[in-house]
């Protein structure tokens, strides 16, 4: 899993952390090793349950805005009438900042886990759909009747053609997808709420704990390079192709 | 083997309706290779797409085994301009994808794709990707993947067009000899007007506008070799193409 780069990448944020611990020698930045002291105290204090419920709560969100946001966005990309309709509604409500939304989906979904989940999906699902449409709007026309002239009929050229050819682009867009969900992840864990690695930072924060706060922080990092490399995985998995130049 | 009547193409630009061409009448039987040659635009391309059931005829008829031809047909087989192979496919799998969307087991598909693949001398490339593979490789793999669907009928759509002129001259009398030996029928679109000579034994020659003709059957498929590409017949041919394409 940790190959060269990963370890100089590894060496390079630490690096850099305790040379700013250093210049500030602030409690508020300690040093990394003293983080890493504070680990196991963290996990006595439930740090490994909080982190469990956000990748819950993440790894769900970025799920349901896949299984409909792809889908949508190849349907929209492969018909040129729909999307012309559909596309203005999508740029209208892509940019508003969808945390607005707020005090409507906790009235519609309550203080539960759900309405974390649905204001998560909702921000993702958009970056999704943009990229998904835009990958099937831009495939090679050539590979399409390149199937069509084998016989194929309309699923086996989705199927062979169409989303093979949009993978590639739909991981990407996972990709940003996951850096954003974390963002969201910390605000939508900061409010009603007792469980989640957002809640555990804030909670510590409030108590002047840094080191467990920084655990937290730490916390979400791992959560991401293990999103991160998944969906790397996959990538070199399922296109393989791209890396055989 | 195959019959066009009356044949029409037109497009439709801001509004107005611009004709590629019409009136289109000809056939094509095996044994007797037809070359397609013509400027840029003149309808080459389209024409094959219609002779393949990619597109209907807004116009005019086509005749297969003596039947109305609508939409794709099992025995005709297309090889695109840039190949056609799907870059996240493997040269097996890219080869053998026509047998396996016509719901061929895997074991028959193997069975079936391998030969080809040996016959085309790309059988050690089974699991390279088409971006690992040259110019001449790519064609191989499409012509194989052609093959593999036993057409009677070949559709070849500027098939060397981006190769050196070494594998090209290769590539051609590997069709040649395909051709000959499974009895396909071949059409076969190109810039080219030395390829057309080679290739077709027949010439549909579209112009603006129009069209005509030609036969170019100075010798038989057996005989062309690298000597006929040196033989006076085949420079007055090329002579005859190209007075027409002037026109």
């Amino acid at each position: 899993m940790f190959k060269g780069r990963t370890l100089l990448a590894v060496a390079v944020v630490f690096g850099v952390w305790y040379l700013l611990a250093y210049i500030f020698k602030t409690q508020i930045l300690p040093y990394p090793h003293l983080v890493f002291s504070a680990l196991l105290p963290s996990l006595g204090k439930g740090l490994g349950g909080h982190f469990m419920v956000s990748a819950y709560r993440i790894l769900l969100s970025l799920l349901w805005a896949l299984i409909l946001a792809v889908p949508f966005g190849l349907y929209l990309g492969r018909r040129k009438r729909i999307d012309e309709l559909v596309s203005p509604m999508i740029y209208l409500i892509y940019p508003i900042p969808k945390i607005v939304f707020l005090p409507l989906i906790l009235l519609l979904f309550g203080l539960g886990d759900l309405s974390k989940i649905f204001i998560i999906f909702i921000i993702v699902f958009f970056q999704i759909l943009v990229t998904t449409r835009d990958a099937a709007k831009g495939i090679d026309e050539e590979q399409i009747l390149s199937v069509l002239s084998l016989g194929a009929r309309p699923k086996q050229i989705f199927l062979h053609a169409i989303f093979p050819a949009c993978l590639p682009k739909i991981l990407t867009s996972l990709r940003i997808s996951i850096g954003t969900s974390i963002a969201v992840l910390f605000f939508v864990e900061s409010f009603a709420t007792e469980n989640g690695l957002g809640f555990f930072i804030l909670d510590a924060w409030s108590t002047l704990d840094y080191l467990s706060m920084y655990t937290g922080i730490m916390g979400m990092g791992v959560l991401g390079v293990i999103l991160y490399e998944g969906v790397d995985r996959i990538e070199r998995k399922y296109c393989r192709w791209m890396f055989n130049a | 083997m195959i019959e066009v009547q009356n044949l029409a193409a037109s497009y439709s630009e801001k509004g107005t309706k611009k004709v590629v061409f019409e009136s289109l009448t000809f056939e094509v039987s095996s044994g007797v290779p037809l070359s397609v040659i013509g400027p840029s635009g003149c309808g080459k391309t389209t024409l094959l797409y219609l002779l393949s059931g990619l597109k209907k005829p807004e116009k005019g008829e086509i005749l297969f085994r003596g039947e109305r031809l609508n939409g794709h047909q099992r025995e005709i087989a297309l090889v695109l301009q840039h190949y056609g192979l799907l870059p996240w496919k493997t040269v097996f799998q890219n080869a053998s994808l026509g047998l396996r969307i016509r719901g061929f087991s895997k074991k028959e598909t193997k069975e079936t794709v391998l030969p080809i693949l040996r016959e085309l001398t790309i059988d050690h490339l089974l699991d390279r990707f088409p971006n690992q593979l040259s110019g001449g490789e790519k064609q191989r793999v499409a012509i194989a993947r052609a093959l593999a669907l036993r057409p009677s009928l070949l559709l070849l759509d500027e098939p060397f067009s981006s190769l050196d002129a070494f594998t090209r001259e290769h590539l051609q009398n590997l069709i040649l000899n395909i051709c000959r030996q499974r009895e396909l029928a071949l059409v076969h679109v190109t810039h080219s007007i030395e390829e057309a000579v080679f290739l077709g034994e027949k010439a549909l020659v579209m112009n603006e506008g129009g069209y005509d003709l030609l036969s170019i059957n100075g010798v038989g498929m057996v005989e062309r070799n690298s000597e006929y590409r040196k033989s006076d017949l085949f420079h007055q041919y090329c002579n005859l193409l190209r007075g027409y394409l002037k026109r």
